[in-house]
């Protein structure tokens, strides 16, 4: 590990640029500003990328309290409107015995999302204070919470499915509540803010303080 | 690598374009945005959460945390969060989160309750609430914000500022009213009662209520309210009248209300106003004067009790109040204000009690409706009223008229106030009923009003116009009624046929009559003296009649002391009087039993009355002697004869002369000789059988019972009908028909009895297997119902193996004693003639042969094809019995029309002895078909099952029904016509009439009875059974062709087995199998072919024999048999 530490040179050493969305290569002198084939942009890092991490991850944290306090539907029977909380529907399949749905449901829905704050909210830390331990735990801790973060809308695909099926007049119906929209938001923005950080980032300072301390240990 | 860093750190790049760095970047506009979003949620939330308010309830029951609403008008204005039980441990307090919006209402006098459904009679309130959960709601209230509450346990009073009136109703039971009860004014529904409580002072229920504000103005101070909770029934003597409020109020109860007058005079009433509930409408709407009375007694009176003007609640009886002396008793009445001015000079009060009075039976519905006041108004003024007893009064409006006296019949149905009508309008009344002390008679003193006096004059006659007017006969009874009220009351007919007859003093006196018929009749008065009983005849009331058509009445009895004998004034009507002459002749027609039955049994019913025949002469009289019989009256043209004879012997006028058991004349007279040695006996031979009579007559009594005993023939008894048995008979029988004529003067000989009277009986033989149930003497040997001749003793055999009884046939002797005649025993129990005979009789036919036979062997059974019941007798046969037994009915459409007498078996079948009543023997003619329809028929088929059932009698016993067409050829049969008997009605309906043919085969096959005869697969008959024939060689098997199928069958026909399958195997054609019909296949079955009609040969005749092939030939198959 150490061998592939020390011999870790990034794509910017080499003089390369690399665009985000299309992934062609440009040298770094010749490089456009935007991307010959795509148009994007290219930057050899995201730019403001900790800043706007930190920007939609604390909207996102912002969100996290009403979809968590909020119904995120409304089941009305017979004019009797019961609105339920994501921790209400946990509790009740863990009422009714469903544990399997309470676990996903309270996994999708609550833990995930909350986790992926956190694990975010980590990354960030870390990456802009260029903390160099654990850099690779950090990386695949990255790529899952990239990949998680599109299961989070279960809760809402759910609820919008019931929303729409159950439409059976006054005799039940059921309805988004408020945390629909904010459960929304908290998972939109951790996507914006899993997005907009540039785990590279995180390597940078991690590579630098490696040098650095490699150098002090040379030295 | 320092090196590269370096090169960045400078600024490698030729032409760097330099961004200045933000130092805020645009990218925290997003949290910001989202704290934004994130607070107004939380805002929005805090304001639609509302306000917290407690509401403490008595119980918690129905309230449910999170769920149960708070509704205001129907609108949610907030949820109960949570139920929590108060630290006292009764109590709970619900946490209602009321809306924002709506915490106005939660203020100090706000009150919250529980809406649960309530179903009650009048009204189902909440309903909604079994669907949407029960709910809180609330009344709201005025005072200063608070959230602590106490809820109410139930719907409060209403609002203090709903615009409604809130009254306070006084009474002094519940009796029925709830909270919720309706208050009704002119059956609509202006309030409801809110509440009800127990005043402790006054110890009354006091009822809040509350009526609905645009009801508001029609309550006013003088409004009276009375209870019309339940039922009130009201039974009057003209009828019953219930009187319900709404079906709500008679659940719930309920108020109504009212003016006792115009109510606009009257101030409305004011909130709070108290009123008093009456018990109902008559108390309460009574209302203004006052009126004191001390009476002697209240009996009959309490607190309610209604006074009455003319049959109108004029008010009534407020208080009862004995003085303390308890000497009189205080009556206060409450008349209604109306009669204020009708208290002055003349107003009476007095108890009504039941009156026969001339306006009908006044106040007899106090009996049902309890008594009542009745007041008489009087002038206008000062109250001056005076209360009476009943019989103080003096009814002004008939106080005066003319009095006249009725001389009335023993039974009058009149009593006082029995008014007096003319033409059916009331013209006076009875007074009173009294003896006249002089002249014992009745008398009814009449009092004719003064206005009407004009209408009675000397002419006028008066008659009981009672109501009931009975006639009972034994053809019924017809009850013709006048109006109720004469039923009850009776009325006095007047009628004046002259109108300028002299006019009537005061007491002058006219007899009452018995009925109209009486009082408006002309005619005769006759003396008739009973010498004997005078059975029932009564004064008035019974009738003269002649030929039953009534023509007068008894008028009056007469005894007459010397002569100790009763007679009785008759009286006939004018027309009928002059029938009455010199010897005429008077009969008293009573029930009797005598020797014709009963006669007269109508007069049980109708009473005794008297039968006039009308004499011949012209001499009048007036004094008859009643007879007790009927005159004997001898027809005309009948024949009279004269008998002489030893004595009497029991022989009473009347008695029967009857011949050969017809009767054909009576006894009339009979009278002692001269020589006092002899009697001579009259009779009368009815003209018709005047013939019979010639001078080879010869007469004998027929007693009631003959015994005749000697040694040689042992006793014979004879017993006769029952009116000879009381008073004796004659009997005569002419031994030559055409012997000389009789005169006049030609007197027979009465012989004690016909032996002696020299009949012609024959003695013969009957040789039984044992005597049981005969006994000499009185054991008859009948034919065919008529009694012909009797056992007159028994000997034995000289084996003694058989019982030989010595009969006499005594009459029809020649006929019956043949070479033919046969003899059986007919016991009770088996007797085909039913219960006609209880006795063991010997039944008797006759035969045809000349020789004469006195010996015969008497069978146990009837000889078969016995007719000697009357009615048709007919033969079927059958080839087997099946269940049928003897005296199983024969049913024609299901009605038993007849029975199995007997059947006997003949070689192949069984011949079914059968008996049709007369009465339905029409319904045989030469069509009808016979099928045993006993028990159940259960025919099975691929298309399920049939079961087929007739009556439970036939399913027991089994039956015979039959049907027969009405067409044109049918012709009625005669006796023992000879029909088939079909086994079931399939069966019947496939044996319709068809060719029968026979089949020759070597051996059965699986050929069975009713296995399909087929024509090209089609049913055309079917076998109907096979035996041997007579050489026992072949087998012949009966097969039936249907009648429709019939002209398929020739001389060259061919019948082969089509049983089973037929299953060809050839080396080169290969196995070809071939099966007839299904049925054919299963069951068996005989399949014919036809050649072409040039082929065919003659058409067959019954019971052709043909040749049944076993092998099937190819050929027949494409035969073409075309019909002719």
């Amino acid at each position: 590990m150490s061998d592939d530490k020390t011999t870790f040179k990034r794509a910017c050493d080499h003089g390369y640029l690399r665009c985000e969305t299309c992934e062609s290569v440009y040298k770094q002198d010749d490089c456009p500003d935007e991307c010959d084939f795509c148009g994007s942009p290219i930057h050899q890092r995201k730019p403001e990328n900790i800043a706007r991490a930190w920007a939609f991850l604390i909207a996102a944290a912002v969100f996290v309290i009403p979809a968590n306090i909020y119904p995120i539907s409304i089941f009305e029977a017979l004019g009797n409107k019961s609105p339920g909380t994501i921790m209400d529907s946990v509790i009740y399949f863990f009422d009714e015995g469903m544990y399997g749905i309470a676990i996903i449901i309270g996994t999708a829905s609550i833990l995930i999302p909350i986790a992926k704050l956190i694990c975010l909210a980590y990354l960030i830390y870390t990456a802009q204070f260029g903390k160099r331990s654990r850099l690779r735990h950090r990386t695949i801790l990255f790529r899952g919470v990239e990949k998680i973060g599109r299961w989070s809308m279960l809760d809402i695909f759910v609820v919008a499915l019931l929303s729409s099926l159950v439409q059976l007049g006054s005799l039940a119906i059921i309805f988004p509540g408020a945390a629909a929209t904010s459960f929304c938001m908290v998972v939109i923005l951790t996507v914006f803010a899993a997005e907009s950080f540039d785990a590279r980032v995180m390597w940078d300072q991690g590579l630098k303080n490696e040098i650095n301390g490699g150098k002090n240990a040379e030295r | 690598m320092p090196k590269d860093e370096d090169k960045i750190a400078e600024g490698s790049f030729p032409n760097p374009e330099v961004h200045e760095k933000r130092n805020f970047p645009l990218v925290w506009i997003v949290p910001f945005i989202a704290i934004l979003i994130g607070f107004g949620m939380l805002f929005y939330h805090w304001q639609t959460q509302g306000v917290l308010v407690e509401v403490s309830f008595l119980n918690g029951k129905g309230i449910v945390g999170g769920k149960t609403k708070i509704m205001y008008q129907g609108v949610q204005v907030g949820k109960v969060e949570q139920l929590k039980l108060n630290t006292d441990g009764v109590t709970v307090t619900a946490f209602l989160r009321i809306d924002r919006q709506y915490k106005h209402f939660a203020k100090s006098e706000t009150k919250f309750w529980l809406v649960k459904p309530r179903i009650s009679a009048s009204s189902i309130e909440g309903l909604d609430t079994i669907l949407s959960g029960q709910y809180i709601t609330f009344l709201p209230g005025d005072g200063k914000p608070t959230f602590k509450f106490t809820g109410l346990e139930n719907i409060p009073l209403s609002n203090e500022n709903s615009p409604g009136l809130r009254i306070i109703l006084q009474s002094d039971s519940l009796d029925g009213i709830s909270e919720g009860s309706p208050l009704y004014f002119r059956k609509i529904q202006v309030g409801k009662v809110e509440r009800y409580e127990l005043d402790e002072v006054s110890n009354k229920v006091k009822i809040f209520a509350y009526i609905e504000k645009e009801y508001k103005s029609f309550v006013r101070q003088d409004t009276r309210f009375w209870n019309i909770s339940g039922v009130k029934i009201n039974a009057g003597l003209n009828g019953v009248k219930i009187k319900t409020g709404t079906v709500a109020s008679m659940l719930d109860g309920g108020i109504a209300f009212d003016y006792p007058y115009d109510y606009s005079v009257s101030p409305p009433a004011q909130d709070r106003h108290t009123f008093e509930l009456h018990k109902d409408e008559n108390v309460a709407m009574s209302t203004g004067v006052e009126v004191t009375f001390v009476v002697r007694t209240a009996e009959g009176l309490e607190v309610g009790t209604r006074v009455m003007i003319r049959g109108i609640v004029a008010g009534h009886v407020k208080e009862v109040n004995p003085k303390e002396d308890l000497s009189f008793v205080h009556l206060k009445l409450l008349l209604k204000e109306k009669y204020r001015n009708k208290l002055g000079k003349g107003a009476q009060f007095y108890v009504a009690r039941p009156k026969m009075g001339v306006n009908g039976i006044s106040d007899l519905d106090t009996i049902i409706k309890g008594s009542y006041i009745k007041f008489i108004p009087g002038e206008e003024g000062q109250a001056e009223s005076i209360f009476k007893d009943i019989s103080e009064v003096d009814d002004a409006d008939y106080a005066s008229g003319l009095r006249i006296f009725l001389k009335t019949p023993v039974s009058p149905t009149v009593s006082s106030a029995t008014p007096i009508v003319y033409k059916q309008y009331t013209i006076g009344q009875v007074m009173e009923t009294k003896m006249d002390p002089v002249t014992q008679e009745i008398l009814t003193e009449i009092q004719i009003f003064k206005r009407f006096i004009h209408l009675v004059n000397e002419s006028t006659v008066f008659w009981d116009g009672s109501g009931l007017d009975i006639k009972a006969s034994l053809s019924g009874v017809k009850i013709r009624s006048k109006s109720i009220r004469s039923i009850l009351l009776g009325a006095i007919v007047a009628h004046t046929p002259d109108e300028h007859a002299k006019s009537v003093e005061e007491g002058q006196r006219f007899t009452l009559h018995r009925n109209k018929e009486t009082a408006l009749r002309k005619g005769k008065f006759f003396k008739l003296i009973f010498p004997d009983a005078t059975h029932g005849i009564k004064e008035t009331l019974s009738s003269i009649k002649y030929r039953n058509y009534e023509i007068g009445s008894v008028d009056k009895w007469n005894y007459d002391m010397e002569n100790d004998e009763f007679s009785a004034n008759i009286f006939i009507r004018e027309p009928f009087c002059d029938l009455v002459s010199e010897d005429a002749y008077f009969w008293l027609v009573f029930p009797s039993l005598n020797v014709n039955g009963f006669q007269a049994l109508d007069t049980i019913i109708t009473g005794s009355y008297i039968n006039l025949y009308p004499g011949k002469s012209k001499e009048e009289a007036d004094t008859f002697v009643i007879s007790y019989r009927p005159p004997l009256r001898v027809e005309n043209g009948a024949k009279r004869i004269r008998l002489i004879t030893g004595d009497l012997g029991g022989l009473k006028v009347g008695a029967p002369v009857s011949y050969r058991k017809i009767t054909v004349g009576k006894v009339i007279h009979h009278e002692l000789h001269q020589d006092r040695d002899q009697i001579y006996i009259d009779i009368a031979i009815k003209p018709q059988f005047k013939d019979l009579i010639n001078s080879s007559s010869v007469f004998w009594r027929h007693q009631g019972v003959d015994i005749h005993a000697s040694l040689a023939d042992g006793v014979s008894m004879k017993i006769s009908s029952l009116p000879v048995l009381m008073s004796g008979g004659i009997e005569f029988d002419t031994i030559e028909p055409n012997a000389k004529k009789i005169d006049s003067s030609t007197i027979f000989d009465l012989k004690d009895n016909y032996r002696i009277a020299g009949r012609n009986g024959k003695r013969i033989e009957l040789e039984l297997t044992d005597a049981e149930g005969i006994k000499a003497g009185s054991t008859k040997i009948i034919m065919k119902g008529v009694n012909v001749g009797f056992i007159e003793g028994f000997s034995f055999s000289k084996d003694f193996s058989k019982v030989i009884a010595t009969a006499m046939i005594s009459e029809y002797a020649d006929l019956l004693t043949n070479e033919d005649t046969s003899f059986w025993k007919v016991t009770p129990d088996n007797s085909p003639i039913g219960t006609l005979f209880k006795k063991t009789s010997i039944l008797v036919s006759p035969g045809n042969s000349q020789n004469e036979k006195l010996k015969f062997v008497v069978n146990d059974d009837p000889p078969f094809g016995d007719t000697s019941l009357a009615g048709l007798h007919l033969f079927l046969e059958s080839d087997s019995l099946n269940g049928l037994s003897k005296g199983v009915p024969v049913l024609f459409r299901d009605l038993n029309v007849g029975k199995v007498l007997n059947f006997k078996l003949e070689e192949d079948r069984i011949v079914v002895h059968i008996w049709i009543s007369d009465d339905y023997r029409h319904f045989v003619n030469n069509q009808s078909q016979f099928w045993m329809s006993g028990g159940i028929t259960i025919s099975g088929g691929i298309g399920g099952l049939q079961v087929q059932t007739k009556p439970l009698t036939s399913i027991l016993r089994g039956g015979i029904s039959f049907s027969s067409t009405t067409s044109k050829d049918a012709i009625p049969v005669k006796d023992k016509h000879t029909f088939n008997l079909y086994r079931s009605f399939s069966d019947l309906k496939q044996q319709t009439p068809g060719l029968v043919v026979r089949l020759k085969s070597d051996e059965l096959g699986s050929l069975a009875p009713g296995n399909p005869v087929l024509y090209r697969q089609v049913q055309v008959g079917k076998v109907m059974g096979s035996g041997l024939s007579d050489d026992s060689n072949y087998v012949i098997t009966d097969i039936l062709i249907f009648q429709k199928y019939q002209h398929l069958i020739r001389e060259k026909t061919v019948f082969w087995n089509a049983s089973g399958i037929d299953f060809d195997w050839g080396l080169f054609s290969g196995a070809k199998l071939k099966t007839e019909s299904l049925k054919a296949l299963l069951a068996g079955g005989i399949s014919l072919a036809t050649p072409q009609e040039s082929k065919a040969g003659e058409v067959v005749a019954n019971k052709h024999l043909f040749e049944l092939q076993t092998e099937f030939d190819e050929d027949w198959k494409s035969w073409q048999f075309t019909k002719p």
